[in-house]
């Protein structure tokens, strides 16, 4: 008896664990995989979404690099903690500066999402449900909108601007391959040079234009790729390498596009407005996260009060005194150190970081337009005095009588402070140092290794193929 | 015909014991060991009845006992002796040591073992050892006590967690922490941090160290192959206290209060200080010339000219904590049991943090029948944990009251709580007005049953496990400090469910014994997290999540894992001197790949008992054994979905989006370590001399490397089972009873660990500067081929130069220079000690007692990252900052720590360099305890105790350590990541405490 009771209790043991093997198989309820990424309509254009998402990042797009660059110019005094960002500020960055190494990181990531959409969509197989040619051809063109504003993004850090050597200085390496785990011989390539990367970018843009739409429904033309989204990147890449007749024309093609409209007064920001072409949009439970553009740019105790005004940028304005863009878009508050200084009031939600991050608007359509008539003599859709008199008559300012490009890089850094680190770029492709008159003023003229960033340490140590910038 | 003869002798028998019963007498002696020294507390029983009685303070016993009884003495450790009582009045009686009554039973992986067959390398930490050491958590336990172990505590804020390594660092990316088992159940012990700066829960916090009895530590494979894929980095076993069957219930309550306090505080600038450094500082640099901190008020805006504020005051305090713990064991004869409650309210050295718990522990054992037993140990915890944020937060008191400047207050003039306005965030404000907690309730029981088939040559087990923890973070930020307020509530369950079914079975044929045992086990874990956030409230006075107007996070998690495992387990011995044992046991976990779902591990080992042999029955040595084992062990602490190809959510605009994660892994496999260990075992002149060597070689491969790739790739780094790892050293444990047979004891009980590890290979990873391949584990630290997983990397700092009173380092041409770059880094350090250990010493006279726990380690290095701010003289006007920045170069101080102001280099001397690395070897008093038990005469007027003890305590009460390092704790890890040892990043020092209790028995 005993026996048999012992070899039942063992069966009923082996059997319990027979079917316990099952229980191995466990997968992931939060995650998917490509096969469903690809499954229908709807879950390619998650994909998609998930570019913008990337891009959200503050180290690509929403704030550490734009405001690293003021402080890099004569924007914006730094009162902060960050060793790294201090570095940038006093002319003394290192090469494993870790700020500087997420930048890289993350406009890598980005462009490597894009790569995956690109490469990968066309070969889906089976083809995602629902999925139309048009709408097909419309993501990828939203994913090449994607790269080209990412690679356009970093190489105005890792590399010398056109003007130095015409474009010939090393750039960042131009990367269009997909990770799959085992393949990092397909990343591990030369840096390519400032003309061939703009040439990709071009690329991209010329094929992403005919496939993007005009706008989208519910307000969302200004958070995703559009064709004037395309072209007007487009005008900027031709402004920076001085084809200053494309550049004119296709600012043009972009003003008198209805989509889009001068806002008339300062209040566009953060909104949907007809000012915008291409914004970020960051929301309260989806936001800039910290260290990103309100973080850093509202004052104490809100923001971290790193980034006040610097004494040149309050003079710029006072000079002209009335200017709506000093009275309407700026507070005071206490800085980082105590001090009561002017900050932004660009973008005023410390608490939750939901300030859209403006890449693109039609003002900087204008302003490329009058730099590329007034650097080419030429007065392509409009002259540049009418169109500079168009932007001081919002800012509440005298119309001029005669424009040089002195008075447009003047405009463009009170339009534009703050905001996608304009300034920097703006005064090194038009050969000025970036602290013209202050501190550190031979050390940030253009050409100069410490006016770029290096290519971080890590990513030398992980590849054969990488140059780093001289002086680093 | 035989029945009746039987009836006869009964009656004559009966007759005659009649007789014998008049004839009781008064039986006195005095009983005395070999030596002639009496023994208090022999048993001196009636031998078939239940009278006895006990010999007092000298020995001395007096019994009623009729002359054809025998009499019987009894003592723990000696020989028992039977004199019959016969016409004698007075028997005197020596007692003689018996050895073999002072083998011990040892718990290992699924059974025991009698110590002198033990073949497996393990450490025992007996219930003498922990008795008086009052612990947080059961890791504090294990300091210092056992070779081969390393316990580093990353705090001394409550609750913090503790690191754990046995044999050194396994693994790189998979975890280090050794597998905790307690009563057969392994523990889950997933950290649940709610980012609240660097610090995370220690997950065994909840459970009661008054409750344990005794704690094994696994070492070797022969003992830990057992485990299989989980025993790689160790196991440690928890046994908790049973009843005992045949004995009256035993009361104790035990009660004790201590008061905390800081074992180091840095020491800031004060406001005037600050205010004239700052002076020195503009005027030198910028150009100005203020001669007053009046000028430098009107001109630069920062006003130093009142007394300003001790804030590194303001946020300590002696914490003062209160302990109570009851329990009462016992049983009757077929059962036992053991019921615990204790009590906690503890107090930490820094305003804000208090920890309370309660516990209940019940178990109890019963015999249902002759062959079949059931029993359960079941454990209920509840805890609230008052919570400061900590190391790399703004709000963490140790961080904020280091920056904060000295001139800001914690209230303006209306006596209310003010933001600070500046990095350093008011953190007594924070701590007034806050709120920061977190609460757990944790179930861990098993039930279990036994039964003896086959006339007892089986025994089938089976035991159902739960650990069930239940989490709730509740965070409210004040308007005042958050301008809208916040408010956060996470709340997870972690449950895991246990089935485990053993088959024993035990023989001997002649001078020959075996023992085979067959085993399974199935495991499965569940984990649901759920966090919301929100902002904007109306006012404070809404203190909950749902109130806030704008949601800012609402994100909830869930993952899942199982584990099967059969396991097998054969020993052999014959006459106890010639010893054998082997092991296998097939894991299976969802957590790998299809490919690689199942690893097969196993161990042999086989040892010589010399001591047991008859050439050596005359020796000095009583036990001389020696061992050696071999075996293999997974560790499978991975994410659980890490081989899946993965896009996570990635919303935007409010509309769902994907982005991708990981690629697939498909080839994701186990880490596996294959251990060899030798050793003997001694002891000398019956266990007066104890020592015991080992020597041991663990090297791992296939090990779960994160290499990182590009970053144009967008990817950080991809898992692959990638590179090999080597730990080796000795463990030495060396006992003496120096005095033992007088009336004062002392016991000393010295452990040493050396440990080596080198990384032997690294494939797919970076390669430095060097041509070695490396990972990088934080900025400082990196695994390097060729030497070991926990090198400082870093710039070689030589100091201030004396002539020119500028920073210098030493650059790769080994010249000095001040303008060094990340191409002069090279290898400065390791975070790996040469050799640690712990040194006990127990000491007693009379009833008096004196308890000492000494741990210490040495070549060890130890980063102060934390440096880079406070003791950075160029932050000065951002920051408040160490009072070392003073010493700065002039030509009357040229040998100086800072800079020459007008220096280039004063903005650049505090780049991560080597003059952030300290030498972190320590040697420390842990505890020193005075006990005093009241003595028996006193006791007995009392009546209803049978016990007083009254003990003084203190813990980390002297630490003899670096002379550089004032106003640091050397004992510190800011992260249980394997890569990043040994670094501090603000965290707070260590505790040391004065303690006072009192423990009755009755």
């Amino acid at each position: 008896m005993k026996t048999i009771f012992k070899y039942n209790l063992l069966l009923l043991l082996a059997l319990i664990f027979a079917s316990c093997e099952d229980e191995l198989d466990i997968t992931s309820e939060d995650d998917v995989d490509s096969t469903a990424l690809f499954s229908t309509a709807t879950t390619v254009e998650g994909g998609v979404l998930g570019l913008y998402s990337q891009a959200q990042s503050r180290d690509a797009f929403n704030g550490a690099p734009q405001v690293l660059s003021e402080w890099w110019a004569d924007n914006s005094g730094f009162v902060g903690s960050f060793p790294t960002f201090r570095q940038v500020f006093d002319y003394d960055i290192q090469a494993d500066n870790t700020s500087i190494n997420s930048i890289y990181f993350q406009n890598s990531d980005v462009i490597e999402a894009c790569n995956l959409i690109i490469t990968d969509l066309p070969l889906a197989d089976p083809a995602p449900r629902n999925l139309s040619p048009e709408l097909q051809a419309q993501f990828i063109a939203e994913a090449r909108f994607i790269r080209a504003l990412a690679k356009f993004n970093a190489s105005l850090y890792f590399g010398q601007p056109y003007n130095v050597n015409e474009g010939e200085s090393l750039s960042i390496p131009n990367i269009l391959g997909v990770f799959r785990g085992d393949n990092l011989e397909e990343f591990d390539i030369p840096r390519s040079s400032l003309n061939q990367i703009y040439d990709q970018i071009a690329d991209d843009l010329t094929l992403a234009r005919p496939d993007l739409p005009a706008t989208y429904p519910n307000g969302e033309t200004s958070l995703r790729a559009t064709s004037g989204a395309a072209t007007a990147l487009l005008a900027r890449l031709e402004l920076y390498r001085e084809n200053f007749a494309a550049a004119a024309q296709l600012a043009t093609e972009v003003i008198n596009n209805t989509t889009y409209e001068l806002a008339s007064d300062y209040t566009f920001y953060n909104t949907a407005s007809a000012e915008h072409i291409f914004q970020i949009a960051n929301l309260a439970i989806d936001g800039q996260g910290t260290i990103g553009y309100s973080d850093l740019t509202n004052p104490t105790p809100g923001g971290r009060g790193d980034a006040p005004f610097s004494q040149d940028l309050v003079n710029a304005y006072q000079a002209e005194p009335g200017d709506l863009r000093f009275s309407e878009l700026t507070q005071t508050g206490v800085d980082a150190a105590g001090t009561t200084s002017v900050f932004t009031a660009k973008y005023p939600d410390f608490a939750t970081n939901a300030d859209n991050a403006p890449i693109l608007r039609i003002t900087e359509m204008y302003l490329i337009r009058a730099e590329a008539n007034v650097r080419d003599n030429s007065s392509i859709g409009a002259t540049p005095v009418s169109d500079l008199n168009l932007l001081r008559n919002r800012a509440g300012l005298a119309p001029l009588v005669l424009v040089d490009i002195d008075d447009i890089l003047r405009e463009r850094r009170k339009e534009l402070a703050y905001e996608g680190g304009h300034r920097r770029m703006d005064l090194l492709r038009n050969g000025k140092s970036l602290r013209q008159g202050l501190l550190f003023e031979s050390a940030s003229a253009v050409g100069q290794p410490q006016t770029i960033f290096p290519i971080p340490q890590e990513a030398l140590d992980l590849t054969t193929q990488l140059v780093q910038n001289p002086g680093y | 015909m035989k029945q009746n003869v039987n009836w006869i002798f009964l009656f004559l028998f009966a007759l005659i014991s009649h007789v014998s019963f008049a004839q009781s007498q008064e039986v006195t002696g005095t009983v005395t060991d070999d030596s002639g020294l009496p023994l208090p507390g022999v048993n001196i029983l009636i031998q078939g009845g239940t009278m006895g009685t006990q010999s007092d303070f000298d020995g001395n016993y007096s019994i009623k006992a009729e002359s054809n009884q025998t009499l019987v003495f009894r003592y723990v450790g000696f020989k028992t002796q039977e004199i019959r009582v016969g016409a004698k009045t007075e028997i005197n009686i020596s007692l003689l040591v018996d050895s073999s009554e002072l083998n011990e039973v040892v718990i290992v992986g699924f059974g025991q073992r009698d110590e002198d067959k033990l073949l497996q390398t393990v450490s025992v930490v007996s219930n003498a050892s922990i008795d008086d050491l009052p612990a947080q958590s059961p890791q504090d336990l294990l300091q210092g006590q056992a070779s081969g172990v390393s316990v580093t505590n990353a705090s001394g804020v409550l609750g913090a967690r503790s690191s754990v390594r046995i044999r050194g660092v396994n693994s790189l990316t998979g975890g280090a922490q050794p597998l905790f088992v307690i009563d057969g159940v392994p523990l889950d012990d997933s950290e649940q941090t709610f980012t609240q700066g660097g610090g995370g829960l220690n997950p065994l916090a909840t459970i009661n160290p008054e409750s344990i009895e005794s704690l094994t530590v696994l070492k070797d494979a022969a003992a830990t192959s057992i485990y299989g894929s989980r025993g790689s980095n160790g196991v440690i076993l928890i046994t908790t206290k049973q009843g005992s069957t045949g004995a009256a219930p035993d009361f104790q309550f035990e009660s004790f209060i201590s008061f905390a306090k800081a074992t180091e505080l840095p020491s800031v600038l004060s406001n005037e200080q600050y205010g004239n450094f700052r002076i020195d500082v503009l005027n030198a640099r910028s150009g100005t010339n203020f001669q007053s901190l009046e000028e430098l008020r009107d001109g630069d805006g920062g006003d130093y000219t009142g007394a300003g504020f001790d804030w590194i005051d303001g946020v300590t305090r002696t914490g003062v904590s209160q302990n109570y713990n009851f329990s009462v064991r016992g049983g009757g004869e077929t059962s036992t049991y053991y019921l615990g409650v204790n009590n906690t309210d503890q107090e930490g050295f820094t305003i804000g943090n208090n920890l309370k718990t309660t516990n209940v522990r019940l178990n109890v054992n019963t015999d249902i029948s002759d062959n079949l037993r059931v029993g359960a140990n079941t454990n209920i915890s509840f805890s609230k944990n008052d919570r400061i944020g900590e190391e790399n937060n703004t709000f963490a008191p140790f961080t904020a009251a280091q920056l904060i400047r000295p001139n800001a207050n914690p209230r303006d003039e209306d006596g209310n709580f003010v933001a600070s306005g500046q990095t350093g965030q008011n953190v007594i404000g924070i701590e007034a007005l806050n709120t920061n907690y977190v609460e757990t309730t944790r179930l861990i029981g098993n039930v279990y049953s036994e039964l003896d088939l086959l006339d007892d040559m089986f025994t089938l087990r089976t035991s159902l496990g739960l650990d069930k923890r239940f989490v709730e973070s509740v965070t409210r930020f004040s308007e005042v400090f958050t301008p809208g307020g916040s408010a956060q509530n996470a709340i997870g369950q972690i449950e895991r469910i246990n089935f485990t079914n053993t088959l024993n079975w035990e023989k001997s044929f002649g001078r020959h014994n075996l023992g085979a045992l067959l085993g399974t086990q199935f495991e499965k874990t569940n984990t649901r997290f759920l966090n919301a956030a929100t902002t904007n409230f109306l006012t404070d006075d809404l203190p909950n999540v749902g109130s806030g107007s704008e949601p800012n996070t609402t994100s909830s998690t869930s993952s899942e894992s199982a584990l099967i495992g059969y396991f097998s387990q054969f020993n052999y011995d014959f006459d106890g001197k010639y010893l054998f044992e082997a092991s296998f046991r097939r894991d299976g976990s969802s957590r790998f790949g299809a490919n690689y779902q199942f690893g097969d591990f196993y161990a042999v080992s086989g040892g010589w008992n010399i001591s047991a042999e008859d050439f050596m029955s005359e020796s000095i040595f009583n036990r001389l054994r020696i061992r050696g084992s071999y075996g293999t062990t997974g560790n499978d602490r991975i994410s659980d979905f890490r081989f899946q190809e993965t896009f996570i959510g990635a919303d935007y605009n409010g509309n769902p989006g994907l982005t991708q994660e990981s690629p697939a892994l498909p080839d994701l496999q186990w880490e596996e370590t294959a251990t060899f260990d030798v050793g003997f075992k001694s002891g000398i002149f019956n266990d007066m001399i104890r020592f015991n060597v080992n020597y041991y070689k663990k090297t791992t491969d296939n090990l779960l490397l994160n290499i990182p790739v590009n970053p144009g790739t967008g990817n950080g780094s991809v898992t692959e089972n990638a590179g090999e790892i080597e730990n080796s050293g000795f463990e030495f444990d060396l006992g003496a009873s120096i005095f033992r047979d007088t009336e004062f004891k002392w016991d000393i009980n010295f452990n040493l660990s050396t440990i080596q590890n080198e990384i032997i290979s690294l494939p797919g990873a970076g390669v430095d500067e060097q041509g070695r391949q490396f990972i990088q584990g934080t900025p400082a630290q990196r695994a390097i081929e060729g030497e070991s997983a926990n090198s400082f990397y870093m710039i070689p700092y030589l100091g201030v130069n004396p002539i020119t009173g500028d920073a210098e380092w030493l650059n790769i041409d080994g010249e000095a220079t001040s303008d060094a770059s990340p191409a002069d880094r090279r290898i400065v350090g390791d975070a790996n000690p040469d050799f640690y250990g712990g040194l006990r010493s127990t000491m007693s006279w009379k009833n008096w007692d004196l308890n000492m726990l000494f741990n210490y380690t040495y070549g060890n290095d130890i980063l102060v990252d934390g440096d880079r701010f406070v003791r950075n003289a160029n932050f000065q006007g951002a920051f408040n900052l160490s009072t070392d920045v003073l010493d700065y170069w002039t030509p009357e101080n040229t040998n100086a720590i800072v800079p020459a102001l007008t220096s280039s280099t004063f903005t650049s001397y505090q780049r991560q360099s080597t003059n952030q690395l300290y030498d972190g070897s320590f040697f420390r008093l842990k505890n020193i305890t005075l006990g005093y038990n009241f003595p028996k005469k006193i006791i007995d007027k009392l009546g209803f105790l049978s016990g007083i003890r009254l003990y003084a305590t203190a813990t980390n009460l002297f630490t003899l350590k670096d002379s550089r390092l004032d106003g640091i704790d050397p004992e510190f890890t800011d992260s249980l990541n394997p890569l990043a040892l040994g670094e501090s990043f603000f965290v707070a020092p260590q505790v040391s405490t004065y303690i006072f209790g009192a423990k009755f028995n009755f």
